[in-house]
């Protein structure tokens, strides 16, 4: 397919409702710039197409998926995040304990 | 892998690191595409080996959770090198049961997933939280990465070792147990991976296999009120009903899924690199690559010198049987979707410049082969530029 701007060609290459790989093939840095940032793909390859290494994560934008294979991303697909949060204080009556405990008798600061 | 002989199946689910039968399964034959002819007779998994594999999963999990990262480390690095040793032999039976020319099975499909393992026996010792803080003065917060529990997998035909590592490594590295379902026309190597990392190491249930079909064996993976991740390489249309048996119980979803990749030609470019690249990126695998650049937008006064020189080197590809080194291009999976290749092709003669595209006769007519295919002067909202073709063109 012809294009005569490079606006013209950003939106062709977006013209998908695919977003997993794109490449674009100058020798001008500015062009090579805007292409990867403005072209919606899990990867865009500049003066090369289909290269994967481990390292780096493979997966798509918009209809093509989320979440990532290979590198280190991935296990942000294989794990889950959990808070862990312990008291150091050791006080039966914690200060925002007052939000629930109105009444007097409340149980009040100190082991 | 041992090969069957005719009409005796080889034990094809890997449940609780016994290579095993489906007790009641229907028999099928994975077929050579470049020949037509039996590789491996399987049968087919039924919901009972899907649960009997998610049992295995299941039980291997609260073992295998509690792992060291060094242990888990050091399972794949045996791996690895248990995969270097077999290396030839698992590039045959991957070029044999994927119609894939040799030559891509031995430098690319084989030596990338031995990195893979090699890169997630390092990983595994990497996985990290943020450091342990007070965050508020009256408490000690800190981050723990667990493991989500027991993985259900299904991943595609066209790279199935590929897939079955990037499905496995990540899932065990990071303490998960799985349960994949390599394609059933396929599951030849994914066997083999699975029957070498228990070699390596890897305990009984931590990886498993169900050969079976999508409808099948798929949705009941899928819909398993044990599993508690779903990941899913192939089409957007599957990935769909993927989303939506996620919604049962509610599992986390991850999915890799159809592509259609523009290859963007700037009038300043190399237009030599750019040729090659475009032809190199269209038919490795046979095109049957969901990263593989389909729509090329190319500047107007590059344009004819790009499709000629597409179209010279499209013509000079050596398609051929894919046991020959020299073999460049390899048949599609099936003759199922070579029909699918191809009508999209003839259709694509109605309303574009088709250059190439043929069935070819003589030797090649028993496997299914299809010429590499340049599709020229296309409206932007045809059919070949909006939809995903898995084929050389």
């Amino acid at each position: 397919m012809p294009f005569d701007t490079d606006d013209e060609a950003i939106e062709l290459a977006n013209d998908t409702v695919y977003g997993l790989a794109a490449s674009a093939w100058t020798r001008d840095a500015y062009r090579a710039l805007r292409a990867t940032s403005e072209i919606r793909a899990g990867c865009v390859w500049v003066n090369d197409h289909i290269p994967i290494i481990s390292e780096m994560p493979h997966g798509g934008m918009k209809q093509s998926g989320f979440g990532k294979d290979m590198s280190s991303y991935s296990f942000d697909e294989y794990t889950v995040v959990k808070h862990v949060m312990y008291d150091r204080t050791g006080v039966a009556a914690k200060a925002w304990h007052r939000t629930v405990f109105t009444t007097p008798g409340a149980p009040t600061a100190g082991c | 892998m041992s090969q069957s002989s005719p009409g005796q199946s080889s034990p094809s689910q890997f449940i609780g690191g016994k290579l095993q039968d489906s007790p009641a399964g229907r028999p099928a034959d994975v077929l050579d595409p470049s020949t037509g002819q039996v590789v491996a007779r399987v049968t087919l998994a039924t919901t009972d080996d899907v649960d009997r594999a998610v049992a295995a999963a299941t039980a291997a999990w609260p073992a295998w959770s509690k792992t060291t990262p060094a242990e888990r480390s050091a399972v794949l690095a045996r791996f690895a090198r248990l995969l270097e040793e077999r290396a030839e032999e698992i590039a045959r039976l991957e070029s044999r049961q994927a119609g894939k020319p040799i030559r891509l099975a031995r430098e690319f499909d084989v030596p990338g997933t031995i990195d893979n393992v090699d890169f997630f026996s390092g990983a595994a010792r990497n996985l990290e939280g943020r450091a342990t803080a007070e965050y508020s003065a009256d408490h000690t917060s800190s981050i723990r990465r667990e493991p989500v529990g027991v993985v259900g997998s299904i991943a595609p035909w066209n790279y199935p070792l590929q897939m079955a590592a990037w499905k496995v490594l990540p899932a065990v590295a990071a303490g998960n147990t799985i349960v994949l379902k390599p394609a059933e026309i396929t599951p030849l190597t994914t066997l083999l991976f699975a029957e070498l990392a228990t070699q390596a190491g890897l305990p009984d249930g931590v990886v498993n296999v169900v050969t079976g079909e999508g409808p099948t064996a798929g949705a009941a993976l899928l819909r398993h009120p044990d599993v508690a991740m779903l990941s899913f390489t192939g089409s957007t249309r599957v990935g769909r009903t993927v989303l939506e048996a996620a919604a049962t119980t509610a599992k986390r979803v991850h999915l890799e899924l159809g592509g259609k990749a523009p290859f963007v030609v700037f009038d300043d470019a190399d237009l030599d690199a750019a040729v090659h690249g475009a032809v190199a990126g269209s038919l490795i695998n046979g095109g049957q690559d969901c990263t593989a650049p389909t729509r090329a937008i190319v500047h107007r006064s590059l344009l004819r010198d790009f499709v000629d020189g597409v179209a010279d080197l499209y013509a000079g590809v050596r398609i051929g049987p894919t046991s020959d080194p020299a073999t460049d291009l390899g048949p599609l999976i099936s003759t199922a979707h070579r029909e699918r290749v191809g009508g999209m092709v003839e259709r694509a003669r109605g309303y574009a410049r088709v250059i190439g595209g043929a069935v070819p006769g003589g030797d090649l007519a028993a496997g299914s082969y299809l010429r590499p295919a340049l599709v020229t002067d296309v409206d932007p909202a045809s059919e070949i530029v909006r939809d995903e073709v898995f084929g050389p063109r």
